[in-house]
């Protein structure tokens, strides 16, 4: 899936990925490749400005990861998860509508 | 220099030429650190892209944060602006010099500056709640309404204290000899603080550079869901619209006058005020993206 196609998306699987467990920005990307079964053509830097502009809006905070190598660690807010509910409803009437017209 | 050492210099030299800095610029170069450290093979993508995207992505947030910090900022120097004139209240004509008069009248007019550039700040914050990315125009607008909303501000809490610190006249002693009018100097002071807390957003919004084109909203876009109307009302034009605001205050005023059985003086206030106005959009307008 081309990345121009993602455009809207992005945030909706960013949220959803962070959704299971707080992440840090690496463990975000793999998740993305993992659950699309590497069908996320996603260029990996461009998730970062997203981590921090969702993290901006409130829908994500993150802290320093106390153990280990020092690295961010996002999890998702309660805003975060109103938004990732709304996201889903969302798209499952979208995805609903296009399969009723394309059928 | 290993390529990795290299490509984070790059980045963090990118990130503060698209005016990314502080603790921010170090905790994204930290981040993509890290990732390079799990996978070095891993392709982020060039630099300046990268460091164009965090302004861009970052552009609308720092942006509506400078504008709703400096509105809250004024809102509260505004009540201790209230609180000063209440405290000095109790002196005569007499205790002020013609300075003081005149540092009176540029906090009168800087705390209008103020209260327009900041509300319009606010409204232009408000129309872009939800907005992804900011065009560069946009942003530089609402930069500079929270700019000069907060320079505005500043001038109006210490228009009359300089006057008071720097010349040490008559009436300097008088405020001084009297114990109630601690409370001027007290709030004064405070504003000033208030103010100042807002500041680093406004820095922070100022120095960062989005590259998104586009252009920049007007004073029909402040209006939100009373454009249709506005524009209606004014035929797009946002000159017939500042006329038609500058004609209200005029009559406003005037009726205030008159209300006050004073209608000769309501109607040169009202004047002065609606001439004020205009003369201000003219200035001010293009800079403050009022006007295109």
């Amino acid at each position: 899936m081309e990345a121009e196609q993602l455009k809207g998306h992005l945030d909706g699987l960013v949220l959803a990925v962070i959704a299971g467990e707080p992440k840090h920005g690496y463990a975000v990307i793999e998740a993305l490749k993992v659950r699309s079964q590497g069908r996320l053509d996603l260029p990996e830097g461009t998730v970062y400005p997203a981590l921090h502009r969702l993290e901006r809006s409130g829908l994500l905070a993150s802290d320093w990861s106390s153990t280990g190598r020092r690295r961010r660690v996002y999890r998702l807010t309660t805003k975060g998860e109103r938004e990732l509910g709304i996201r889903r409803q969302r798209w499952r009437e979208f995805a609903s509508t296009v399969e009723t017209v394309l059928a | 220099m290993s390529d990795t050492t290299e490509y984070l210099s790059d980045l963090d030299a990118e990130l503060a030429r698209v005016g990314i800095r502080g603790a921010r610029r170090e905790r994204i170069v930290t981040e993509f650190a890290d990732h390079l450290s799990c996978d070095p093979d891993a392709d982020l993508g060039a630099p300046a892209a990268l460091a164009t995207q965090f302004a861009d992505e970052l552009g609308t947030s720092f942006a509506r944060t400078a504008a709703f910090h400096v509105f809250l900022a004024l809102a509260l120097a505004g009540i201790l602006v209230v609180i000063r004139a209440v405290a000095l209240l109790p002196l005569t004509a007499d205790g002020f010099s013609s300075a003081d008069s005149v540092a009176l009248l540029i906090s009168a007019v800087a705390a209008q500056v103020a209260v327009v550039a900041g509300g319009l700040g606010l409204l232009r914050a408000i129309q872009l709640r939800g907005c992804g990315t900011i065009p560069r125009q946009e942003a530089a607008v609402l930069a500079r309404r929270a700019g000069i909303g907060l320079a505005a501000g500043a001038v109006t809490i210490v228009a009359f204290p300089i006057t008071q610190i720097y010349r040490a006249h008559p009436s300097a002693v008088a405020i001084g000899s009297q114990p109630t009018n601690l409370w001027w100097p007290l709030a004064s002071a405070a504003g000033l603080v208030v103010l100042i807390a807002a500041a680093p957003a406004v820095v922070r919004a100022a120095l960062l550079r989005p590259q998104a084109a586009g252009p920049a909203g007007d004073l029909l876009a402040d209006l939100g869901p009373l454009q249709p109307v506005a524009a209606r009302i004014t035929a797009g034009s946002v000159n017939r619209l500042a006329f038609i605001i500058g004609a209200g205050l005029v009559i406003v005023v005037a009726l205030a006058g008159v209300a006050a059985n004073d209608p000769y003086d309501g109607i040169l206030r009202g004047l002065l005020e609606g001439g004020a106005f205009l003369g201000g959009y003219a200035v001010l307008g293009r800079y403050l993206g009022i006007r295109r």
